[in-house]
C-alpha cells in the first residue's frame, strides 16, 4: 500500500465517519432554552424555521448554509473525490473540487461558535438560560472529522503537483 | 507499521462513529411518539414549535403547527407527543389552553403571563387516538376534583362564581367547581368542592348556605357563629357550611344539598 493510498483510506474512514454523525446532528436537539420556569429543545432546523418565521431570512439562509448545506456538500464532495481516486476517473475536476471544499469548509464551524456566543450571552440566572445539548458536540465531531479527511486528502495532492 | 497502525485506529474510529451514528439515529426515531391533532374554539397564544402540551407539570409533547381547519372553521393544533404518552391518548383524553386568570375568587397560572400558554392535558388510558377536540375552557383543577363533590342546588344562586370559597366556621376548606342549573331548570346547580383533608367534616346533617352580598355575623340554627367580615366573602360572595351533628354519617362525593339563598340566611341569623 502506498502512501498516496493509505491517504486516502484514511480521508474515506474520516468521511464516512462523518456522514454516520451528520444524521443524528440534525435529528436530536441542538440546545436547550429555558426562560422562565419554561424549557425548550431546539434543533438545528427549529432554529432556522424560527428565524424565517421572525422575517430575518437573510440570517436564516446563512445558517441554513453553514449548518446543513455546507457540511454535507463537503462531506460529499469528499467521498466523491475520494472514490473517483480508488477508482481513478475525472481526473481533472478532483484539485480545484478539492480547493472549494477547503475554501467553504470554513464556515460549517459557524453554528458552534453561534452557540457558544449564545451561552455565553444569555445568562440571566434562573430567568433564561441557553445549554448546549448533543447535537451541538456531535456537530462539533463532525466539522473535526470533516477536517481531518480533507487533511488528510491534501498531502497527496500537494506531493503530486 | 506505524502508518498501518495508525490507518487501524482511524478505520476503528470510523466504525464506532459509524455505530454511534445509527445508535443516535435509532434512539430518535424510537422516542418519536405520535402526532395528533386538537381542535380549538380559540388557540390564541399557542406558538408553533414553543408552546408545550403540559402534563402534571411535565413537557410530554410541543406543538408543531397551528392552522384554521376549514371545513370546521376551528382553530387545529398538530403536536408531536413524546412516546411515553403514547398508551395516554386513549378516547375521552382532554386537552385545554392554560391562561393566567385573574379574579377576586383566585388568581392562577401566573407563571405563563412570562413563559407564554401551554396545553393542560388529562390523559384517559386506551388505544391511542389522533384527532381530539379541546376544551373551551379548562375542567375542575386536578387537586380540586380530587376532594369531596357536593351538588347544592338552590332558587339564588346569585353572587357565587366559579373559584367562591365554601367556609366552615371563616376557614376555607373548598372552593366552587362549576355551575349551573338543575335538570328540571328551575334552580341554580353549584358543583363545590370540599378539599380532601376536610372531606370529613361534610355530613349528611350538613348545611350550605349561600352567603354571597351580606355580612353580618350570623348564626345558623344551633348558634354557631361564623363570621362573615371574610373581605373574600364579601366581594365575591360565598357559601357557608354547618355541620350541627359531626355523629352523622360522612358524606358521599356527589351528595346532594340544598343551597340556603341569602334571604333565608339572613332569617336564620336574625332569628337566633
Amino acid at each position: 500500500m502506498t502512501l498516496n493510498q493509505h491517504n486516502l483510506y484514511r480521508s474515506l474512514a474520516f468521511t464516512l465517519a462523518a456522514l454516520a454523525l451528520y444524521v443524528p446532528v440534525n435529528l436530536h436537539p441542538f440546545m436547550l432554552m429555558k426562560y422562565a420556569g419554561k424549557y425548550q429543545y431546539t434543533t438545528i432546523w427549529d432554529g432556522i424555521r424560527s428565524l424565517f418565521d421572525s422575517g430575518m431570512w437573510v440570517t436564516a439562509t446563512i445558517v441554513f448554509m453553514a449548518s446543513i448545506i455546507i457540511p454535507i456538500f463537503k462531506l460529499l464532495a469528499l467521498l466523491f473525490i475520494i472514490l473517483a481516486n480508488i477508482l481513478k476517473i475525472l481526473p481533472t475536476y478532483r484539485t480545484s473540487l478539492l480547493l472549494f471544499v477547503d475554501f467553504i469548509g470554513r464556515w460549517s464551524m459557524l453554528d458552534v461558535f453561534l452557540l457558544a456566543i449564545m451561552v455565553a450571552l444569555i445568562k440571566f440566572g434562573s430567568f433564561a438560560t441557553v445549554t448546549a445539548e448533543i447535537s451541538s458536540y456531535l456537530l462539533g465531531f463532525v466539522v473535526v472529522l470533516t477536517m481531518l479527511a480533507s487533511a488528510s486528502l491534501n498531502t497527496p495532492f500537494d506531493q503530486d503537483g | 507499521m506505524r502508518r498501518l497502525l495508525l490507518t487501524l485506529i482511524i478505520w476503528i474510529l470510523c466504525f464506532t462513529a459509524i455505530v454511534a451514528g445509527v445508535v443516535l439515529t435509532y434512539n430518535w426515531y424510537r422516542n418519536l411518539g405520535p402526532e395528533i391533532s386538537i381542535s380549538f374554539l380559540d388557540a390564541s397564544g399557542i406558538v408553533p414549535r414553543q408552546t408545550p402540551v403540559s402534563y402534571r407539570g411535565v413537557y410530554v409533547g410541543w406543538v408543531q403547527h397551528v392552522r384554521l381547519d376549514q371545513k370546521t372553521g376551528r382553530a387545529q393544533v398538530i403536536a408531536r407527543m413524546h412516546r411515553d404518552v403514547e398508551d395516554l391518548l386513549g378516547q375521552g383524553t382532554e386537552f385545554w389552553v392554560v391562561k393566567p386568570e385573574f379574579s377576586l375568587e383566585h388568581s392562577s397560572n401566573l407563571g405563563t403571563i412570562a413563559s407564554g400558554d401551554y396545553i393542560g392535558m388529562r390523559p384517559q388510558k386506551g388505544k391511542a387516538l389522533s384527532n381530539f377536540t379541546g376544551l373551551d375552557t379548562p375542567p375542575v383543577r386536578s387537586e380540586l376534583a380530587e376532594g369531596l363533590q357536593v351538588l347544592l342546588h338552590g332558587p339564588d344562586g346569585g353572587g357565587v362564581n366559579i373559584g367562591s370559597p365554601i367556609l366552615y366556621k371563616g376557614l376555607q376548606i373548598g372552593e366552587v367547581g362549576e355551575l349551573g342549573v338543575t335538570q328540571n331548570k328551575h334552580n341554580v346547580l353549584v358543583t363545590g368542592y370540599i378539599y380532601k383533608k376536610y372531606a370529613d367534616l361534610v355530613r349528611t346533617s350538613s348545611f350550605f348556605g349561600n352567603v354571597s352580598g351580606f355580612h353580618a355575623s350570623i348564626h345558623i340554627l344551633g348558634g354557631s357563629e361564623v363570621g362573615m367580615d371574610s373581605l373574600k366573602t364579601l366581594l365575591s360572595g360565598g357559601i357557608v357550611m354547618e355541620t350541627n351533628n359531626l355523629d352523622a354519617p360522612q358524606a358521599q362525593s356527589g351528595a346532594e344539598y340544598e343551597l340556603i339563598p341569602p334571604e333565608a340566611m339572613q332569617r336564620l341569623t336574625g332569628e337566633s
